[in-house]
């Protein structure tokens, strides 16, 4: 589904990413590990169209995505999700949802000044469908929350949302950085729950950042280690763990190595 | 004082500033624009109602171009020609940002104003263009001047009217998102740039049509009345009210316009007393504008409003 080949980047000097090699299967769930400064979220701005690469190619479903705006690459069926919480803070929960599904429906000015038929269908489709997909997360994004400006909402709800957005884009590959980071081990265990369901129910492929090691081997079919922009190991989190590169290169430098 | 005239007066010119600020807070509290050439457009609508509606030159007339064409006709073109002069110079200048954005729009609408304070033969230079066509006209019993003030404000309501609606919809959604986090909502799928664009083409041309009405109420085009000064006036007027809010920045058109025909109503006995109220007028708006922007009224109204639904 996503091929890469030769990737570069350079940011004045500094290769944070060095002829990286990278696929992903239709249905897989993909995580990137490697420790801070790696260059995984580069990775991620460079496949969502954030970061134009220096050389390489970059493949989707066999069409290039070099050079296209992010806009036309979440267009093309890639959502994301951001290390530090970006949502539309001045909006509600539900319209954070609503706003990100109209890279599918068809919005024109004039249609919205005349108040079409079309137009107000559509409308109410797209509520609809903001509702069904905040329904995913139970209880915790729907009822009251559908009308809270999204600053109110707490940290683990913020991800969640954001979650949501990236869904309501009804991409096939979604880039969660980091997703639990800053939850607690209970939400941390619910969400890589959902994550697994995003997959098998959903059907979304899926390639995450991670740090929390459990996350990793609960739920991804592979993994890749980043160190200093190279992918330095790959394989099942069982291959991973074990190979002594990646101990010294990342789990020796965590304090606890978990 | 002849103080329904002088309401009537409020009520006309400040309903064609009303048009012009409602643009620039489309322009600036949607699209984060920040647009100090403003004049242009609405010069642009002036100019392009009085060329397509007066008659062909003759005699000692400079201009070249006249139309004769019916007033209806003059006042469309009127927006369509500010739309595509906000296409020509959005094109290079909407790259920019913020400040840089603002002086470039600054240094545009100061090319204009001297493109038409020297070209004789389009807008008949310094002179600029006199006797505008007046459509309207004594409606039966109903005097021109109020057939006109109800004109003026109907283009207000229309463009107030439509502005919200485009706000409301999803399009107006997309804008927020922008306006929140530009790079979550390309990430969510928005043309950011394209869609800033947009906002900047459709916002032009409520402000020539406002440009044509001006032109028909004042009968004149020229390069006088089209000065930087009315940029500035429009901004005061928008920060007057409130950037936030479409009423605020209205109220804040009718208030300024109010204040200016307040003190040029006043009666002077000698030309000096006129010169000094002309200044203190200055005085009074700049110390407003500070005022304004440190206490922050309207804003806080407006919170107070929600607070309390
Ligand atoms: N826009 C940028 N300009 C310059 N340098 C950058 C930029 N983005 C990232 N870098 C650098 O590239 C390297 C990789 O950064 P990146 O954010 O991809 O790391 P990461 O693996 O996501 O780390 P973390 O685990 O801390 O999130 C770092 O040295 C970072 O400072
Ligand atoms: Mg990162």
């Amino acid at each position: 589904m996503l091929e890469i080949t030769g990737l570069h980047v350079e940011f004045g000097g500094l290769h944070a990413l060095n002829n990286l090699d990278f696929t992903v299967e239709e249905g897989e769930i993909v995580a990137v590990i490697g420790p801070n400064g790696a260059g995984k979220t580069t990775f991620f701005n460079v496949v969502s169209g954030m970061v134009k690469p220096t050389e390489g190619r970059l493949l989707f479903q066999g069409r290039s995505l070099l050079g296209l705006d992010p806009n036309k690459i979440t267009a093309r069926g890639i959502a994301r999700t951001f290390q530090n919480v970006r949502l539309f803070n001045n909006m509600t929960v539900l319209e954070n949802v609503m706003v990100s599904q109209h890279c599918r429906t068809r919005q024109r000015i004039l249609d919205a000044l005349l108040q079409t038929r079309r137009f107000r269908t559509e409308e109410a489709l797209v509520r609809d469908r903001g509702k069904e997909v905040l329904g995913f997360f139970g209880t915790r994004l729907t009822g009251y929350r559908f009308d809270q400006p999204a600053s109110v909402l707490s940290y683990a709800n913020r991800r969640r949302l954001e979650i949501a957005r990236a869904m309501a884009t009804s991409p096939k590959l979604i880039l969660l950085d980091e997703p639990v980071a800053g939850m607690n081990p209970v939400e941390s265990a619910e969400l890589t729950q959902l994550i697994g369901k995003l997959r098998d129910e959903m059907g979304y492929t899926i390639v995450l950042i991670e740090h929390d090691m459990s996350v990793v081997r609960d739920i991804s079919d592979r993994v890749v280690v980043l160190d200093h922009g190279e992918a330095i190991a790959r394989g099942t989190y069982a291959e991973v763990s074990a190979n002594p590169q990646v101990i010294e290169a990342y789990l020796g430098q965590t304090t606890d190595g978990s | 004082m002849n103080w329904p005239q002088l309401l009537i007066t409020v009520a006309t010119i400040g309903s064609i500033f009303g048009v012009v600020t409602l643009a620039l807070n489309l322009q600036y509290a949607r699209g984060g624009m920040i647009n100090f050439g403003i004049v242009a457009y609405f010069a642009v609508g002036a100019y392009t109602y009085a060329i397509i509606t007066q008659p062909p030159p003759k005699g000692l007339d400079q201009y070249a171009f006249g139309l004769d064409w019916p007033w209806w006709a003059g006042f469309l073109l009127a927006g369509i020609a500010a739309l595509g002069f906000a296409a020509l110079t959005g094109w290079p200048t909407l790259r920019l940002r913020g400040e840089y954005l603002a002086l470039t729009t600054f240094a545009f609408a100061e090319v204009f104003h001297s493109f038409l304070l020297n070209e004789r033969r389009i807008g008949n230079g310094t002179v600029g263009l006199s006797n505008v066509h007046r459509p309207f006209g004594d409606w039966g019993p109903i005097e021109e001047k109020y057939v006109f003030a109800g004109a003026a404000a109907l283009l207000l309501i229309v463009t107030l009217a439509a502005f919200r609606q485009l706000l409301a919809s999803p399009y107006g959604r997309a804008l927020d998102a922008i306006r929140d986090d530009e790079v979550a909502a390309q990430s969510s799928g928005k043309p950011s740039a394209d869609m800033r664009r947009q906002v900047f083409l459709i916002s032009a041309v409520p402000v020539g049509l406002a440009g044509a009405v001006y032109a028909m109420f004042t009968t004149l085009a020229q390069p006088s009345l089209f000065t930087a000064e009315v940029t500035f006036v429009v901004w005061i007027a928008l920060v007057l009210g409130g950037e936030r809010s479409v009423y605020g920045a209205m109220l804040g058109a009718f208030g300024l316009v109010f204040f200016e025909e307040v003190v040029r109503a006043l009666p002077f006995e000698t030309v000096r007393s006129a010169q000094i109220a002309a200044s203190v007028e200055h005085i009074i708006t700049g110390v407003l504008f500070i005022a304004v922007l440190r206490y922050q009224p309207f804003d806080r109204i407006q919170r107070k409003v929600r607070a309390s639904t």
